[in-house]
């Protein structure tokens, strides 16, 4: 009964939603994102997103408010950066909406922002949704919403999953405790039976989406905050969730999703001197130490100096050197119970172990012509360290109120929030930060975020200000980000929160993800899962790779990887790690263009099964097949079909393994590719490359 | 080559007795006294004129018993130090063919051991009459009470797990057991130390051979109360040329009373306080070594990928991590050549370009040793003189130092030069070369390899009618070789190793340790170096072996007075904490490794097999303390193991406490020796139980 009532309550607030929101219509005519920003952002129409203040929804008296926009800007080719805005007549709150039109992807993007222009308190800001859009068609058809779980270091970690929608259904998203990839995933696809939209949420914190089906011509998608409700005091401004949309024709979700993977390279990837940034080929420092050593903790100066002229001497040198956690101070105090984990804040080199900074590692990487990267967590400050008893005015107490440092030797595990919101803080850190990586020569920085802010920011908004630390926070990431690549142009900054569990549009904007998944350290069969997961979505992303093994070395393929061999240890073969390294050389070219799973969208974690994907590289005719014959498959054959290929076009192949060639036509393997391996365990690479385009 | 000869033939008793009433070859008969022989005495009663001495051999055929009273006799030399020490060199001399023999005997009184050596001198114009059949030791040992004749020997090393296994053969009237090593290395598949014992007389004697070469051994028995035993060359039948003088295997004996481990022990603290080689007239105890993180991804093998930089930064590692051995050894691999495996190369197939890879180590391997020095450890380094590969530097430039032979097809050795190391002038070169290198890098002890069997070479390279006499220039310059580089570097130890401990005999024990007893570590077997480790203390008190894992079971299979771990100190696999307490409980029991030894597990093939216990015991007399080693293995069903302990005093109480538990119990000496119940719950597990007196 009581579901009966929720479902008719659904369906008619969906209605009156429906009646009200602004559309797309899903045909080729009427997707174009130019014309449609146009005429929904003018002072006669409902814009496409809603708030309520004081209670009231925006759409009851937005148009009633004064209109105006800003003369279209040029930010970067291809872009058009447009800003509307809506002024309270009596009042002075503002609402401002900056809008990218994408004219070379048909894409578009805004951000809210919220100003109180006016002497007062405004009033009380709630229920943002920075998108509010209907999607609509007339067509008859599937009514789909393509998704991905979060990372949850898990081998699912972002498993594709779809969801069939019925009138009335709808799903709700909201990633796990305020880290914007955890469990949740913010980017997806929502298809009607005349095409649809890629979304793509920029919120680095507790964002919410929720789509629904309220009528059968159209879905309702709607964006935001899961935790708003705030004003703003005189002068005070806030920002909310970026949102961006691809909208896309076709029959499969990749027809979209790979739009929004080149849109994301061509504007939502960091550039250095106006190019791309190349996902690096990286290496550790010979990953792993005897207990108690753990992470880097064990590290020396000399010890990393000696192991990157032995990776030189073996050839097996990377473009990045990664030192990871551990080469702070306290970090090797293992006999006082610390460990890399709980010596976070103490964010100095360790002298013993670093007498000269981590310079000289950083000269003996450059020598080698590597770049050096190192890994910070500054976010999460224990309650013993440094940084909590220099200032812990900067630091946010779970639960709320003054945050008190602890002596060393208590409550080790214990964490503040370092409070990026502040500015005074912020600025502190910014600095701090950057005068490590400029003392200490570090081309590229990791940032780590081994915890769960939700609860940090929650418990310290102000009375009638819920939300607004975790804004103020979101912000001050990117400040502290943004601050950083400005002042190192070359900087690429690694952004990792316990693995991937960060990786929404704004920080994709920033940075690369290079750890995808804290998940079984080298675990095969999942790296593939992520891999074929993840590329439906991102371009870029990186993840490890303990054994030289072909299966394993290619389950680990990305657009970046990171090579943890143990290039110590007898078990492994240096022959066989320079080949594997080659192959990486060889492939991540290929993750920068078109992605196409080949074996469904179900789920992937069997081990009895194929899992094989396709790259396709459309700008030169060439691409490349990878699958796996898990360890328990029967089959010693899979038929897969290739995609993306001119029919007409005769494509020569290489199997990567045998080195044999065989020739077929593009529709010969688009009908059926036949891959075989007589052994389970085992993996297949095939190139190839169309006759008359590539080289 | 020829494997071990062991064989056990019946003579026909008519034979047998008549030998006793007539020794053949002109045997000397020794009356054997146990603790009552007086050294001094035995050897004047032996050597001197109208004397049947200890020894044989032949002359143009004929045995020396048929002609040696005839030749003039002489006291060369007589000595007697302070100790009690008696140094005596007694010639024969035939003024017809002008040959000389001289043998050399030291006796020393206080611990019942004899020991000599031959050697034969031309010191006529022309050459010699062929000589052979030497047998260095020729007796005939009577002893006072018939009664089984045990022969107590060990397994030589062949690479198994049952390298040194403790073996008995009882002799009975008429039977025979003969032994000799394979392939020219003395304890190849043979070992040249034996424990002859008659349980009806309580006594018996050890006996060591002492030829880095080809040797034989024999013993038949006569009736229940003789024994004949002879020991020398496998291989010798030459003449010298005017003025030329050879040497011949030296052997030694130890007359001792009792059961059968008084005598094992009596011999092994007579190895300590006499044979073994002193540093500032102390004993070499402290051999604990480490490797540098051995070993390396493949296809280097051993070493071959070192660096000074690597090889440095990881001595300071060892210091970060408190695991600072005695020693830092570094094996094979760092030689030119020996990285190339882009061309194939690798340790093994570049010996022969003895210079240090100056890719590697540009400034040598001083900053190696010196960084050793500087956390307090000796520096070792890896050599194989012997075997020189074809096509690398000594091959080249020494052609005329290079020995080949023809090789069976397909054995993998063709590429294999033996350096001749008895040509003089090679020799001398080679005492130089490596002094010099050794001196210039700063290397504390020298480790020495040899992976070659020499034996083919030295047959090949024979003259006609001089069998034997390339083997001999060789042996007698590896000696002489070791006796320059322990001159030249009185604080230098040797270790020596081939393939393992395949040259362990009288004379390399003298100048050497073995501290890699066997190359069966490399199949990381911890019951096998228990094996290796019960079975060699029978005899010899100083070996090592390495370890791979510090688990206490692997740990304490491969304890030994010397020992080399090769943890990976690079892999999260392991515990620093616990390397270190296995480190610690090596140091606190050690010394034990240096005092008598119990094997508590009987001997036998059994004690290979995975479903046993094997347990022993180290004893201190001087203080009755101890420690008691024990292991239950994999597929051992028994929990629990009775045990006896030896050389405890009856009367006194012993604390014995388990190192694990903890937990201590009070015993008699009486009750331990009756049986001690040794309890493990798990199988794959040790007791290390210490104990001391109340």
């Amino acid at each position: 009964m009581k579901k009966i009532a929720t479902a008719l309550s659904l369906v008619l607030a969906g209605c009156i939603l429906a009646a009200a929101r602004p559309a797309m219509e899903m045909t080729p005519g009427g997707q174009g994102c130019e014309r449609w920003i146009e005429r929904r952002f003018s002072a006669s129409t409902l814009p496409p997103f809603s708030f309520t203040y004081n209670g009231k929804s925006s759409d009851a008296f937005l148009k009633k408010w004064r209109f105006s926009c800003s003369t279209p800007s040029v930010p970067e080719e291809g872009a058009t950066c447009r800003s509307f805005f809506w002024t309270e007549r009596q009042g002075g709150l503002q609402v401002e909406c900056k809008v990218k039109i994408f004219s070379d992807f048909n894409a578009m993007e805004w951000v809210l922002y919220f100003r109180n222009l006016s002497e007062e308190n405004s009033g009380r800001i709630a229920n943002v949704k920075a998108v509010d859009i209907d999607l609509l068609s007339k067509e008859n058809g599937d009514w789909r919403i393509f998704y991905a779980k979060g990372s949850d270091a898990s081998r699912e970690d972002f498993m594709a999953m779809t969801k069939d929608c019925q009138v009335g259904d709808s799903l709700t998203m909201v990633p796990h405790l305020g880290r914007s990839s955890s469990r949740s995933f913010p980017y997806f696809n929502v298809k009607t039976p005349a095409g649809g939209m890629v979304f793509a949420i920029g919120w680095t914190g507790s964002w919410k989406a929720e789509i629904t089906r309220p009528r059968e011509d159209r879905f309702n998608v709607a964006t935001g905050l899961k935790n708003l409700d705030t004003y703003l005091r005189p002068g005070e401004e806030i920002r909310t969730p970026l949102t961006a949309m691809v909208p896309w024709q076709g029959e499969d979700r990749m027809d979209g999703q790979n739009i929004l993977r080149r849109f994301i390279l061509k504007h939502h990837h960091p550039k250095v001197d106006g190019k791309p940034l190349e996902p690096p080929i990286c290496s550790s420092f010979n990953y792993g130490d005897p207990y108690p050593c753990n992470e880097y903790t064990c590290m020396t100066a000399e010890y990393a100096i000696a192991l990157i002229h032995r990776y030189s001497q073996f050839h097996l040198l990377p473009e990045v050197f990664w030192l990871d956690a551990g080469w702070y101070d306290k970090a090797a105090d293992w006999s006082h119970g610390y460990n890399w984990a709980n010596a976070v804040g103490n964010w100095k080199p360790d002298l013993q172990r670093f007498p000269k900074g981590l310079g000289e590692i950083a000269d003996a990487a450059h020598e080698e012509g590597c770049k050096f990267m190192v890994w910070f967590e500054p976010e999460r400050v224990v309650k013993d360290s440094y940084w909590a008893h220099e200032h812990p005015e900067f630091m946010l107490l779970a639960g709320g109120g003054k945050a008190v440092p602890v002596e060393p030797g208590e409550k080790r595990q214990d964490s503040f929030l370092f409070n990026l919101g502040d500015e005074a803080a912020n600025k502190w850190l910014r600095e701090t930060v950057a005068g490590l990586i400029r003392e200490n020569r570090i081309d590229y920085y990791r940032q780590d975020y081994n915890i769960d802010p939700e609860w940090f920011w929650y418990s310290n908004d102000e009375p009638g200000r819920s939300g607004m630390v975790e804004i103020r926070y979101i912000e001050g990431l990117y400040k502290f980000w943004d601050y950083l690549l400005a002042e190192f142009p070359g900087l690429l900054i690694d952004n990792c929160a316990s693995g991937g569990r960060r990786l929404d549009l704004e920080a994709t904007s920033r940075s690369i993800p290079l750890w995808r998944t804290d998940y079984n350290y080298g675990e095969p069969v999942g790296y593939q899962c992520h891999t074929y997961g993840l590329s439906q979505w991102l371009p870029v992303s990186g993840t490890g790779l303990a054994r030289s093994d072909a299966f394993t070395a290619r389950s680990s393929f990305s657009a970046s990887v990171t090579f943890n061999w143990k290039i110590t240890s007898a078990d492994f073969n240096i022959l066989e790690m320079q080949r594997r390294l080659a192959e990486f050389h060889s492939v991540k070219k290929y993750f920068l263009e078109d992605f196409y799973p080949l074996t469904g969208y179900g789920n992937t974690t069997g081990e009895d099964i194929w899992l094989a994907y396709q790259l396709d590289k459309p700008s030169d005719g060439t691409g490349c097949v990878l699958a796996f014959r898990r360890g328990q498959c029967k089959k010693s054959s899979l038929v897969v079909r290739l995609r993306g290929l001119d029919p007409d076009a005769t494509y020569s192949l290489e199997d990567q393994d045998s080195f044999e060639t065989f020739e077929k036509s593009g529709k010969e393997l688009s009908e059926g590719l036949r891959l075989e391996r007589k052994d389970a365990g085992t993996s297949v690479y095939l190139r190839y490359k169309h006759k008359d385009k590539a080289n | 080559m020829d494997s071990l000869h062991k064989l056990v033939t019946s003579l026909m008793a008519g034979i047998a007795m008549l030998a006793v009433s007539c020794p053949a070859r002109g045997q000397g008969a020794a009356s054997m006294s146990g603790d009552g022989t007086e050294v001094a005495k035995w050897i004047e009663s032996r050597f001197s004129a109208g004397k049947t001495p200890p020894f044989s051999f032949k002359l143009d055929g004929k045995e020396s018993g048929s002609f040696l009273k005839g030749w003039k006799f002489k006291r060369l030399y007589a000595s007697t130090d302070s100790l009690g020490t008696v140094t005596r060199s007694y010639s024969w001399t035939n003024g017809k063919d002008g040959l000389e023999l001289v043998c050399d005997v030291t006796g020393y009184p206080g611990s019942k051991v004899v020991e000599w050596v031959l050697r034969f001198r031309n010191i006529s114009c022309r050459n010699s009459g062929q000589i052979s059949d030497v047998k260095a030791a020729d007796i005939r040992m009577v002893f006072p009470k018939a009664g089984p004749l045990a022969l107590h020997y060990a397994e030589g090393n062949k690479i198994s797990r049952e390298d040194y296994a403790p073996r008995t053969a009882l002799l009975g009237n008429g039977e025979k057991i003969s032994f000799m090593p394979s392939g020219g290395r003395s304890s190849a598949e043979a070992f040249p130390f034996y424990n002859i014992e008659s349980a009806a007389s309580g006594q018996g004697a050890m006996m060591a051979i002492g030829w880095s070469g080809t040797w034989e051994s024999s013993f038949s028995a006569i009736g229940g109360q003789t024994l004949d035993v002879s020991a020398g060359m496998k291989y010798m039948d030459l003449y010298l040329v005017p003025g030329e003088e050879i040497r011949t295997p030296s052997v030694a004996f130890l007359f001792w009373s009792g059961k059968k481990m008084d005598g094992h022990n009596r011999f092994r603290r007579f190895l300590l306080e006499h044979r073994y080689r002193k540093v500032g007239g102390e004993q070499v105890r402290n051999l604990l070594s480490s490797g540098f993180n051995y070993r390396d991804p493949q296809p280097f093998g051993e070493y071959s990928c070192i660096t000074s930089e690597w090889a440095v930064a990881m001595i300071n590692r060892y210091r970060q991590f408190g695991l600072i051995p005695d020693i830092f050894w570094m094996d094979a691999g760092w030689h030119t050549g020996a990285s190339d495996y882009r061309h194939g190369q690798d340790w093994a197939s570049t010996t022969g370009n003895w210079t240090i890879d100056k890719e590697r180590f540009p400034d040598g391997m001083k900053p190696v040793s010196e960084a050793a020095h500087a956390v307090g450890a000796k520096f070792m380094l890896w050599f194989e003189p012997e075997r020189v590969v074809k096509g690398t530097q000594w091959a080249v430039e020494h052609k005329d130092w290079m020995l080949d032979c023809p090789h069976e097809e397909g054995s993998g050795h063709s590429g294999w030069l033996l350096f001749d190391l008895g040509k003089n002038e090679a020799c001398d070169w080679l005492c130089k070369y490596y002094g010099d290198l050794i001196e210039k890098n700063g290397i504390d002890y020298f480790r020495q390899d040899c992976n070659i069997e020499p034996a083919p070479y030295w047959a090949y390279h024979d003259e006609p009618g001089r069998k034997g006499m390339k083997e001999i220039r060789h042996v007698e310059n590896l000696y002489r070789f070791w006796d320059y580089l322990l001159e030249r570097f009185p604080e230098m130890v040797i270790d020596n190793c081939a393939s393992g401990g395949k040259r362990l005999d009288w004379e390399t024990i003298r100048r050497s340790f073995p501290l890699w007893r066997s190359d069966y570590y490399h199949y990381d077997d911890p019951d096998g170096y228990q094996c290796h480790t019960y079975g060699l203390n029978h005899f010899l008190p100083v070996h090592g072996t390495g370890i791979l894992l510090p688990d206490p079971y692997s740990f304490r299979s491969s304890l030994s007075s010397t020992l080399i771990f090769n943890w990976k100190i690079t892999e999260k696999g392991l515990s620093i904490i616990e390397m270190q307490e296995r480190l610690a409980e090596y140091r606190s029991i050690r010394e034990y490794y240096f005092e008598d030894y119990y094997p508590l597990s009987g001997e036998g093939g059994e004690l290979a097999g995975h479903d046993v216990w094997l347990a022993y015991q180290m004893h201190r007399p001087s203080d009755g303390s101890g420690v008691v080693v024990a292991f239950r293995r994999e597929d051992c069903t028994q929990e629990s193991y009775r045990v006896q302990l030896g050389g405890l005093d009856a009367g006194t109480c012993y604390i014995l406490k388990d190192t694990d538990s903890g937990e201590e119990m009070m015993k008699s000496g009486k009750e331990l020796a009756k049986g001690l119940l040794l309890r493990l719950e798990k199988p794959r597990s040790s007791l290390l139980i210490k104990y001391q007196k109340q």
